[in-house]
């Protein structure tokens, strides 16, 4: 079985070695030891003052929980449940009907000071979440919205998580973590944050010209309101606006709809017929077509659109890695670091078939700065299961069958053999 | 002694504790660090940097997770900023002068020394986009979950998996072979 990329970079990281010299070392432990004294210090200081604030904080107290409650009933601000304004329902019945339904679908809507998304969101409680992306736009993500996956698909039972990108008909298939579902998670944070016991019913508010009422959660540095329907106590709209590192940061979830009966193949794991599927952790790649030479020379012809019209210096093989290859190989790296998502499927189509040939095919890959249409020159050739002759690819992507004698002098070649 | 222990005896201003903590975490870190900067002096930098931050603050650190991790997490930021601050320290320098701002692992150190297949590693993760780069090294070095690093990060557990895939993907084809 030949190993994944990420294989190959675990195995990597984990014959990475590295020797430190002692002055390293007594640097960093030297003032990380210096730091952990000032700490120390810090902390014998801090709490003497603690012991006065203590003493301070019992007389404050008493005046502050007065003072509370004195300006509570001048506002009117009822702090156990039911509204100043006589709207119909309490907070108590929006925790017990948000708790009972077992599916809600809303459009989720996120904006910070980089990136804006909208979502629309399904869940089925327990195991199930979908959201389909609507809109996507980071300013910080290297990722075009065109690349951005249209689907994504969360199953804590079978604990997968599938995303499908239409646009190349690609299905990527990654283990969820331990506890996953990211949409459920954040969904049942929201739940637990409404638990919180720091509501207060701000009374009838008007959203969108529909009567609603309205409460309002401050947790940490997070603020969230909610808007409720007074006549089922269910959210139609909630708006959490939180502040880190001074990003402000809103989410609303809007146009929320309960226990809505939804289609179990919504959160279906099987991507369409049509499309791949990629496994993450693997990279295995499964496709709804054969894998045929066909697909090699489209991943092939890749590269001279990005390498100034040559082929790459390796292609699941090639000359050995000497330091001048492994310069050459990265300079070809940073020519495709924007290559378009279909051409990023194409050469890993192209790869895809490679691996699969039998271990005695054979494959040789000799497109080392050969010219994208050079007739004459090979770029790659491999022996097919069977057969006695070679199929040699050249540099105008022609494909013709050659006998083993006939394949050209490579002197790199020979002396790996 | 398990890393808990440690970190309690550290919190009990334990100097022998916060020893063992670095160097049991030590080369790890700093590969982690050279891996994602390809530049010695800077993972020197970072790994100082969070060492020093974690003694100062380690009264009020909770563990909740992985101390291997959490240290992890800590030095991809550290060396992201740090990266950050020396592009823009490099983009006000002549072009001479910016040359030698960056020590990368060609040139040879006196102080940390790696070894090849940690000099392949990181210049083949070089080539990626930082973003990419990191969540690839969180990811298979850190052994940090996807959700994890997304957190940390403070982005969905979805685009970090795109930008595991496509980093991956771009490595596939021309690193084939020898990693």
């Amino acid at each position: 079985m030949k190993m994944s990329s990420a294989e190959k970079i675990k195995k990597l990281f984990a014959k990475s070695e590295v020797t430190v010299n002692s002055k390293v070392d007594d640097r960093i432990v030297g003032d990380a030891l210096t730091a952990l004294n000032e700490s120390e210090q810090i902390k014998s200081l801090s709490a003497e003052s603690n012991i006065w604030r203590i003493v301070m904080k019992d007389r404050i107290t008493k005046f502050a929980a007065a003072a509370i409650i004195i300006i509570a009933v001048m506002l009117g601000i009822n702090y156990i449940s039911g509204s100043p304004d006589g709207a119909s329902i309490a907070w108590a019945d929006v925790l017990e009907n948000v708790e009972a339904a077992r599916t809600v679908m809303y459009i989720h809507e996120f904006e910070s000071s980089d990136k804006k998304e909208v979502f629309e969101t399904r869940i089925m409680e327990p195991y199930y979440s979908r959201i389909d992306v609507i809109a996507y736009h980071s300013r910080a993500d290297v990722m075009g919205s065109d690349e951005m996956y249209k689907v994504a698909i969360g199953n804590t039972k079978l604990n997968k998580n599938l995303l499908l990108y239409p646009n190349t008909k690609m299905a990527v298939i990654g283990d969820d973590d331990v506890s996953p579902g990211d949409e459920i998670r954040a969904y049942e944070r929201l739940k637990k944050d409404f638990r919180d016991g720091t509501e207060k019913n701000l009374g009838r508010v008007k959203l969108n010209g529909r009567d609603t009422v309205c409460f309002e959660i401050s947790k940490d540095n997070k603020k969230i309101t909610v808007w409720a329907d007074p006549n089922t106590a269910l959210p139609i709209q909630i708006e959490e606006i939180s502040e880190e590192n001074g990003d402000r940061r809103k989410f609303l979830r809007r146009d929320i709809r309960f226990d809505m009966k939804l289609d179990e193949q919504l959160f279906s794991m099987v991507p369409p017929a049509d499309y791949c599927l990629m496994d993450l952790e693997t990279q295995r790649l499964q496709t709804p077509f054969e894998l045929t030479e066909k697909h090699l020379i489209e991943g092939l012809a890749v590269y001279p659109k990005y390498l100034d019209g040559k082929f790459c210096t390796r292609y699941m093989g090639g000359r050995p890695k000497t330091e001048e290859v492994k310069r050459k190989c990265l300079a070809d790296v940073e020519k495709i670091q924007n290559w378009s998502d279909e051409d990023s499927n194409k050469s890993t189509f192209g790869c895809a078939f490679i691996e699969q040939l039998p271990e005695d095919s054979d494959y040789q890959y000799v497109g080392e700065d050969v010219k994208f249409g050079d007739v004459n020159t090979p770029v790659c050739w491999w022996k097919p299961p069977g057969s006695k002759t070679y199929r040699v690819v050249y540099g105008d992507l022609s494909i013709r069958d050659i006998e083993p004698g006939d394949l050209p002098e490579v002197p790199w070649l020979n002396d790996k053999k | 002694m398990v890393d808990r222990l440690l970190v309690t005896k550290c919190k009990q201003g334990s100097r022998d504790a916060l020893l063992r903590i670095y160097e049991k975490y030590r080369d790890s870190l700093m590969i982690l660090a050279i891996a994602l900067s390809h530049d010695v002096s800077l993972a020197e930098d970072a790994v100082h940097d969070v060492f020093v931050a974690f003694a100062q603050n380690v009264a009020s650190f909770k563990l909740t997770g992985s101390l291997k991790a959490y240290l992890a997490r800590c030095v991809a930021n550290r060396v992201r900023d740090l990266m950050r601050t020396n592009r823009s320290r490099a983009k006000a320098l002549s072009p001479e002068q910016a040359c030698s701002v960056e020590r990368d692992l060609n040139e040879p150190s006196l102080l940390i020394a790696c070894n090849e297949e940690l000099r392949l590693l990181s210049s083949a993760l070089a080539e990626l986009p930082h973003e990419q780069r990191e969540v690839i090294a969180l990811h298979i070095h850190g052994q940090m979950r996807f959700r994890v690093i997304a957190k940390s990060l403070g982005i969905s557990v979805n685009t970090v998996k795109g930008r595991y895939r496509y980093g991956i993907q771009k490595l596939r084809s021309i690193l084939n072979g020898e990693i």
